[in-house]
């Protein structure tokens, strides 16, 4: 039966009935209700895919309108996934429409995914990024993936095997998790209003067009837009081992894999100090100094301290207990290593440290 | 060779958007500008050659363009 709603689809050459007929069966869910997760929502339910699902736990702020355009200003205060599906079931009442005004963890993820049939990845930060790439890698679920910078966006399609039937995701971009500082959200950093629309857009018309067939869609490709000067690029992404990064391998290990601990900023966990601080620091009775170079490294550090070099950390680890520990080494490089990896183990009550610049920045600070 | 360096998001706030320098191969490209900015040396960076990502020492062949982009987490 043709419904008028979608009348230009059935006359659009390549799209159809069939094309509309593949919609209608289509389950998506958005992750992210936000800059991008709005025209997403919208232009997905307008299209008419037959149930959305939308995840969010956040609620409306004013600081959101100027981007997020399903939210009027009465909305402030409410939870977005709620207002979202209100919103988009008065904008199409013939598709069906689930929300959840939830976080997504570790042990709610793949009960969240597993019965749709695609996912958009409208998130905005890396915990939740790498969490749906594993779970979506693991569940064999096809990812749409979306970011934006300031004036910037990337664009991707991932967990969808090309005509050599290979698959990428986004640890074929980046391996491990950056660090917050390296890549500011849109509440640090800034954004331009119709960034996310335009990406937004981007995203849902690769949900679309995976969903029908039609053209073709950034498969194993990273798109990148910029707003400042309409220039964008698409990047082809080799299928590469990420060596030596360790990431769930069953959604068993996922279930209990600490993503927002994964993620967490460096910055705030380990903090790099000067030499200064250091010997400021470096008496205090909670405070326990670990030097990480080989017992053959000159000079040696005349404070008290536990000498472990850095290849048998792993294997001493239990012996750094104090509430905090500083790491050392000749330069700052090494201690920097330990810390990151000592970070992996810490207790949760437990503060890291390292000494940047090493023992030549502290023999120069003495000596001055 | 002499290659074109494109760079992309907070990229930019160390180096110029567009720039030309000569280098070898991807490794000593990225030796120089960690040279020359050390704040780079922390960041995660993607690489791509004339449009490829690339995930292991690259040698270039002249007028190669070459992208340094970042990740971005906003949405």
């Amino acid at each position: 039966m043709r419904n008028e709603r979608y009348s230009r689809h059935y006359i659009l050459p390549g799209f159809g009935e069939l094309g509309q007929k593949k919609l209608q069966a289509a389950r998506v869910l958005v992750v992210g209700a936000g800059g991008l997760g709005c025209p997403v929502l919208q232009y997905l339910a307008a299209a008419g895919v037959g149930t959305l699902g939308i995840i969010d736990h956040d609620h409306v702020g004013l600081s959101n309108l100027h981007r997020q355009v399903l939210y009027d200003t009465d909305d402030i205060g409410r939870a977005k996934a709620e207002v979202a599906a209100n919103k988009l079931r008065q904008q199409n009442p013939e598709i069906e429409i689930r929300y959840w005004v939830e976080q997504l963890y570790s042990n709610n993820v793949a009960d969240l995914i597993r019965s749709y049939d695609l996912i958009m990845d409208c998130t905005d930060n890396f915990a939740a990024r790498y969490l749906l790439c594993d779970a979506c890698r693991l569940l064999d679920k096809p990812l749409i993936f979306a970011a934006i910078y300031q004036y910037e966006g990337q664009v991707a399609v991932f967990n969808v095997a090309d005509k050599e039937g290979i698959k990428t995701n986004y640890r074929h971009l980046f391996p491990t998790a950056p660090t917050p500082l390296e890549a500011p959200d849109c509440n640090v950093a800034g954004v331009l209003g119709v960034l996310p629309g335009m990406i937004g857009i981007l995203q849902a018309t690769e949900a679309i067009k995976l969903l029908t067939g039609v053209g073709i869609a950034l498969i194993n490709k990273l798109m990148t837009v910029n707003m400042l000067d309409n220039s964008s690029f698409i990047f082809e992404i080799p299928l590469t081992a990420s060596a030596g990064t360790v990431y769930p391998q069953t959604l068993a290990e996922l279930s209990t894999f600490n993503y927002e601990q994964y993620c967490a900023s460096e910055s705030q966990l380990i903090q790099a100090i000067d030499a200064k601080e250091f010997v400021e620091m470096w008496s205090a009775e909670d405070v326990v100094l670990v030097d990480v170079r080989d017992p053959n490294e000159l000079p040696r550090l005349s404070h008290p301290h536990l000498s472990i070099p850095l290849s048998t950390l792993s294997a001493q680890i239990k012996k750094i207990d104090s509430t905090r520990v500083i790491f050392i080494c000749q330069s700052g490089k090494r201690s920097l290593i330990a810390a990151r990896y000592f970070y992996e183990q810490a207790d949760a009550g437990q503060q890291i440290f390292h000494l940047n610049g090493g023992m030549i920045a502290l023999e120069n600070y003495i000596n001055d | 060779m002499k290659v074109q360096v494109k760079t992309f998001g907070s990229l930019t706030d160390i180096l110029a958007k567009e720039f030309y320098i000569t280098a070898n191969d991807t490794t000593e490209l990225l030796a120089t500008l960690t040279h020359d900015h050390a704040e780079l040396a922390q960041r995660s960076l993607l690489i791509a050659v004339n449009n490829t990502i690339v995930k292991t020492a690259v040698t270039f062949q002249e007028n190669d363009i070459v992208a340094l982009m970042p990740p971005y987490s906003g949405g």
